[in-house]
């Protein structure tokens, strides 16, 4: 009887080495097949599961801005009320009320008119030099 | 990919602006340039903890958006 030669090959293997050939395919096969799977699905899924712990991300970070936030908002408040009571006990000591010579109070007013925080009050610029 | 959030936007427009400098004494008196030195001050607190501030909320968004990319990376196989 004429065999064809892959025939010929698969009749050369005794039993244990054909069981080892078929677990060997099959296994090939099946990692062939959830790469495919894995590829067609799996990018999908990654996508779905990226957008929902980003918004999770961003909601989360959303409300951590607004209790920073009111955190910071307090603590000015907290500021200005230890300014107010700091200008009462300055005014009230004794002293205060003693006059700074004219000239230093110009150059003190002067000074502050050429940093950038003060530079468009409308106290600096009446008293900006003619360009 | 989805797109990451902008963090810098959760900060607020206002302090985009900085904190202003406390009004210029109104009188000349050792009190009125004693008082505004200390007001200064206040402003310049104000202004170091919304840095601080802002710099954390910015921080914290960032290392959330890292991790949610990290918890989403794609299985082997589809398995692992």
């Amino acid at each position: 009887m004429n065999l064809s030669p892959l025939s010929r090959w698969w009749q050369g293997f005794a039993l244990p080495g054909k069981l080892v050939l078929i677990a060997a395919s099959a296994l090939f096969v099946l990692v062939v097949a959830l790469g495919i799977r894995s590829a067609l699905i799996g990018n999908a899924k990654v996508e779905t599961r990226l957008a929902r712990n980003q918004a999770e991300a961003a909601t989360q970070s959303g409300s951590d801005a607004v209790e920073t936030v009111g955190r910071q908002q307090s603590a000015e408040v907290a500021t200005d009320t230890i300014t107010k009571e700091n200008d009462h006990a300055i005014r009230s000591a004794q002293g205060a009320d003693a006059p700074v010579a004219p000239a230093a109070a110009a150059a003190g007013r002067a000074s502050l008119c050429r940093r950038a925080a003060y530079r468009e009050r409308p106290e600096c610029v009446q008293h900006a030099p003619a360009r | 990919m989805s797109a990451q959030s902008a963090c810098s936007t959760l900060l607020p427009d206002e302090w985009r602006k900085g904190v202003d400098g406390a009004p210029l004494p109104d009188g000349d008196t050792v009190g009125d340039w004693i008082a505004f030195g200390d007001a200064q001050t206040g402003q310049l607190d104000k202004a170091n903890d919304r840095y601080k501030a802002a710099v954390g909320i910015v921080a914290r968004c960032e290392e959330r958006d890292r991790a949610a990319v990290k918890r989403s990376r794609p299985k082997v196989l589809g398995i692992f």
